[in-house]
């Protein structure tokens, strides 16, 4: 039996917001897109994201997790593209002239074509067991996300006095979820100094609720055999360390993990992308092109983001560059940062590939305040921009016009004082 | 035993350690008193049994201060089961109480296995590295080495017929120092004493090629070809199931509480759900089968429980994964006496880098708690023979209870002054290889005790209905099963690639689970990196539809209900 194959120009993997984009700027730019998603619905983790606060940027408007995905999807259904739903890649092979993958649905195993691939694979939780939380493995150790998808999509309460461990976007919004629903939440614990998510959130979801916020203090261990009956918290000294003596020990039902986010990259890393320590997610150049030819990523998958405008914005720049789908020669100049700054994404620049008004993101270390990004391209400084305020949880954006720069050899990123 | 030996031992301990009484009961010793270290009764119990004067040791000597836990046992109080009679009562549903079900179902026997948790093999059947050992530690003398030995030549058939992967990948001991080589020599003898077949020494070169991770210092190797792997917890589950197939009985969630004697006979079986009255009770109660032993007035061992801990590393960390379990010389035992393995880095039958374990006495039996010391002890520890390892790769990590008697070796025999029991304890490690062979001996055993010859079941088959894992299927098989049944290619758990067709097959398997923790253990659903954080929802949500249970009411594992109710009804802004 002969099987033709379907051919796509761009194949996009993974239906939240930055697959959205992707799939409609593809398209938009007349490819042939083929959309797979895992789950019987678009919209990634926005369809348990009810609060508000997206598409200020993108849509100039407060919207909920569900409406920013709606704006997306209506959108997208005016291209013309292929949506494949409740599908699963098993398994992409590299060919010279493109990549087959293979996929899984109900209606049973097939082999798809694609000439470019887009990675908008979104990222999972960091679990109690990565943050080494000792003691028994009761029900009632979970995720926030996993809490939100209890909350908001099965509208189960999965605790009614909990902690929360970890101060991230997540944490704080399910902090104030629980609160809403009649659960108690005795505390949130950062084991950094600084909170780990957005100002905004310490506000309206702590502040507005009068849940303390305790830092410097983690959970070290949980208690009970079937399900959690305590937790232990300690103070941590600046190395993050746990202080022995300061061990406190709180009755409650569940803890709630809110300790981090993964770019999710195990099919990149099949195809092997190269992916950066820093971000987690794959090393990428201003087209947002990995290390492997026609191989795109964006979104959370490569590197996590606090708002859904800028995971939409990298898919957008993604989707439109995998449908010019033009590889010439490439010259990868790495973008080094100074030791204030965590990571700058894109992480490398094609100087043979087009250099005006890119768009770059990056966070800085620690909370800094009155600093100038330098970059310099060859040693000259070529953009200055003032920050009274940096924080980590919060990542800056900055579009840069390197088209003016002759023979880029270096490219430098900086976090200097401000001179007054 | 005479009396000399007695007075021998008490003076010994008399020196070191206040108030122990030795005295004796027939040919045991037994110890008594108390002490304020856990470490010291341990030692002391060591001590009798080190003399090798007595049949065994009871060691009564309490801890100051600390009021021994009770078992766990089930919140069921029932009479289902009150009034069954039966042949045999096996006690423990770990491997070798279902290896001992499954030997039973081969004959025509009345075969009833009670276990106290909701599902099998929860305890250390399911708490280790899940290897198969050749035995080079172990003295031919050695009970485990009889039962090791004789297992080593069914186990890869009886693991093939119950479709269960068994992986031979073989274990290599890596040696840093030239000098090692001069124990080359008996480690070829020992090897030959113990029946070890395919003993390969590697130079570096060839190490090199075969286990390119391991430490640069390795200077030679030796490996021996049958090692292998398997999965422990499936492998019981596995048994058991086949057994219920060819008539055997599993009663979950029912504790043995009280045993009726009547002179030296066992009457009677009081469990939470009815008395049962078998003809033979068989003891493969692990950590408590000592206090099984004593409920029988049967007692002539002690069980000191040794805790270890493992951790369970990524398994895309392909720059440590080897080809074969690895452990370096010198490395290893930090057990003084090295009762158990050392350890290692063994790549799992899912092929996950498992690092481990640690061995530390405990007073406490179920204790299945990690901590960070433990952690961090596997961690340094094998970065001798994987000096890549990294902490950051650990997705999960586990604590079990290895059943140690202070002889160190297994209890397989008769009972001693009780009629009727047939004991199958002490087992620790390797009680995963040993468990096949254990079971015939039982069965040996309780025809003795019955005086019978037991008939043969005509309708016995090994033919257990279970799909291989969908991943492992190539594309057109997989088709084929996804065309009859839609289900198989809807994909539940992203990290191992379970479908949710794969989930309701294991909640319908001859013997039925409900749990969340007992579909992990079963198909692998939320064993990946994820832990589950995706995957949990969705499993709840199937053994929901699929058992008739409601959402609330779904345990991940014991009676830990996931859930505790309903959100409040109707609006919120939250």
């Amino acid at each position: 039996m002969v099987i033709v194959m379907d051919k796509y120009d761009v194949i996009v993997i993974g239906g939240g917001p930055a697959g959205l984009a992707a799939s409609k700027s593809a398209c938009k730019n007349n490819s042939n897109v083929l959309l797979i998603e895992r789950e019987a619905k678009l919209g990634g983790i926005l369809k348990q994201c009810i609060h508000d606060g997206f598409g200020v940027t993108r849509f100039k408007q407060k919207l909920s997790g569900p409406e920013y995905a709606n704006l997306e999807i209506e959108q997208l259904k005016k291209e013309k593209i292929t949506i494949s739903l409740l599908t699963f890649v098993t398994k992409i092979k590299k060919l010279e002239s493109g990549f087959i993958l293979t996929l899984v649905n109900r209606e049973g195993v097939k082999e798809v074509f694609g000439k470019n691939l887009i990675l908008a694979t979104g990222c999972r939780e960091r679990t109690s067991k990565q943050v080494f939380i000792q003691g028994t493995n009761p029900a009632g150790v979970i995720s926030a996300g996993t809490a939100q998808y209890y909350i908001n999509i099965l509208g189960k309460m999965p605790t009614k006095k909990c902690v929360i461990l970890g101060s991230g976007d997540i944490g704080l919004i399910m902090a104030r979820r629980i609160t809403l629903e009649g659960g108690k939440v005795i505390g949130v614990y950062e084991a950094k100094s600084t909170p780990g998510g957005l100002t905004r959130n310490i506000v309206q979801c702590l502040n507005d609720f009068s849940i303390p916020l305790y830092l410097s203090k983690t959970v070290t261990r949980v208690f009970g055999e079937d399900r959690l009956e305590a937790v232990e918290v300690c103070k941590v000294d600046e190395r993050m360390q746990p202080i022995a003596d300061t061990k406190e020990i709180i009755k409650c039902d569940a803890l709630i993990l809110s300790v981090g986010l993964i770019p999710e990259n195990e099919l990149a890393e099949s195809i092997e992308v190269e992916i950066s320590k820093r971000t987690k997610g794959p090393k990428v150049d201003q087209t947002l092109m990995t290390s492997v030819d026609n191989v795109y990523s964006c979104g959370n998958a490569l590197h996590v983001n606090d708002l859904a405008d800028y995971v939409s914005e990298s898919g957008e720049i993604a989707g439109k560059n995998a449908a010019l789908n033009k590889v010439n020669n490439r010259n990868l100049v790495k973008v080094t940062v100074d030791d204030k700054i965590a990571y700058v994404v894109p992480s490398h620049i094609d100087t043979n590939k087009p250099l005006k008004d890119i768009v770059f993101y990056f966070r800085s270390k620690n909370v800094l305040e009155n600093k100038v990004l330098h970059i310099c391209v060859n040693d000259k400084q070529i953009y200055t921009k003032r920050f009274n305020n940096i924080r980590p949880p919060e990542m800056e954006r900055v579009v840069v016009n390197l088209g003016e720069c002759e023979k880029i050899e270096k490219i430098v990123f900086k976090l200097l004082e401000v001179i007054k | 035993m005479e009396n000399k030996d007695i007075i021998r031992l008490q003076k010994k301990i008399s020196k070191l350690y206040k108030n122990i009484k030795v005295s004796s009961k027939e040919d045991c010793v037994v110890l008594k008193g108390e002490l304020d270290n856990w470490s010291d009764i341990v030692n002391i119990g060591l001590m009798a049994a080190a003399t090798k004067k007595f049949y065994g040791v009871i060691n009564e000597i309490k801890l100051k201060g600390y009021k021994e836990a009770p078992m766990r046992i089930s919140d069921i109080k029932d009479n289902k089961y009150d009034g069954i009679e039966c042949d045999v009562l096996i006690v423990g549903g770990g491997i070798i109480g279902s290896a001992i079900l499954h030997e039973f179902s081969k004959y025509n026997v009345n075969a009833i296995l009670i276990e106290k948790e909701n599902d099998l093999a929860l305890q250390a059947s399911s708490r280790n590295d899940g290897c198969i050992h050749v035995g080079i530690d172990l003295s031919n003398k050695s009970k485990k080495w009889y039962y090791l030995n004789r297992s080593l030549e069914i186990y890869e058939k009886l693991a093939n017929d119950l479709k269960i992967n068994y992986r031979k990948d073989g274990q290599t001991i890596v040696f840093t120092k030239n000098f090692q080589r001069l124990l080359l020599p008996f480690l070829k003898i020992k090897a030959k004493e113990n029946n070890i077949k395919e003993v390969h020494v590697l130079n570096k070169k060839e190490l090199e090629k075969l286990e390119p991770n391991t430490t640069p210092y390795a200077k030679f190797a030796v490996k021996f070809g049958n090692g292998a792997v398997i999965c422990p917890y499936n492998m019981t589950i596995a048994l058991a199931e086949n057994a219920v197939l060819n008539g055997g009985k599993v009663f979950l969630e029912t504790s043995l509480l009280d045993i009726n004697m009547e002179g030296d006979i066992i009457k009677s079986v009081v469990t939470n759900r009815g008395i049962i009255y078998p003809k033979v009770l068989i003891n493969a109660a692990g950590v408590f089968s000592d206090k099984i032993a004593k409920m029988a007035n049967d007692q002539f061992f002690t069980i000191h429980p040794r805790k270890g801990t493992n951790a369970i590393l990524d398994k895309k960390s392909k720059r440590y994964l080897s080809n074969s379990s690895i452990a370096v010389l010198g490395s290893s035992a930090n057990h003084k006496t090295s009762h158990s393995k050392g350890g290692g880095v063994v790549p799992t039958i899912d092929y996950n880098p498992l690092v481990g374990p640690t061995a530390h006495e405990t007073p406490f039996r179920e204790d299945f708690t990690t901590d960070i010391q433990a952690i961090n002890e596997v961690m340094s520890k094998h970065v001798s023979s994987m000096p890549k390892l990294s902490k950051n790769d650990i997705i999960t990590y586990f604590s079990g209870i290895r059943a140690a008697t202070y002889e160190e070796d297994f209890i397989v025999q008769k009972g001693k002054w009780t009629k009727n029991i047939v004991h199958a304890a002490g087992i620790q490690s390797p009680g995963i290889t040993a468990a096949p062979a254990i079971a015939e001996d039982i069965v040996k055993f309780t025809q003795e005790v019955l005086n019978t010859k037991f008939t043969k079941n005509p309708k016995f088959s090994y033919k257990r209905d279970i799909k291989t894992p969908l991943r492992e299927l190539d594309n057109e098989t997989r088709n084929k099963y996804i065309l009859e049944n839609p289900d198989y290619g809807q994909i539940i758990c992203r990290c191992e690639e379970i479908s949710k067709g794969e989930v309701i097959d294991a909640l319908n398997r001859p013997i039925p689970v409900n749990t969340i923790s007992g579909i992990k253990r079963r198909v692998r659903a939320g064993m990946g990196r994820c832990q589950g954080s995706f995957c949990e929802p969705q499993v709840l949500k199937i053994i929901s539809e699929n058992k008739g249970i409601s959402l609330e009411n779904v345990k991940k594992k014991g009676n830990g209900k996931v859930l505790v109710g309903d959100i409040k009804d109707g609006d919120s802004n939250g």
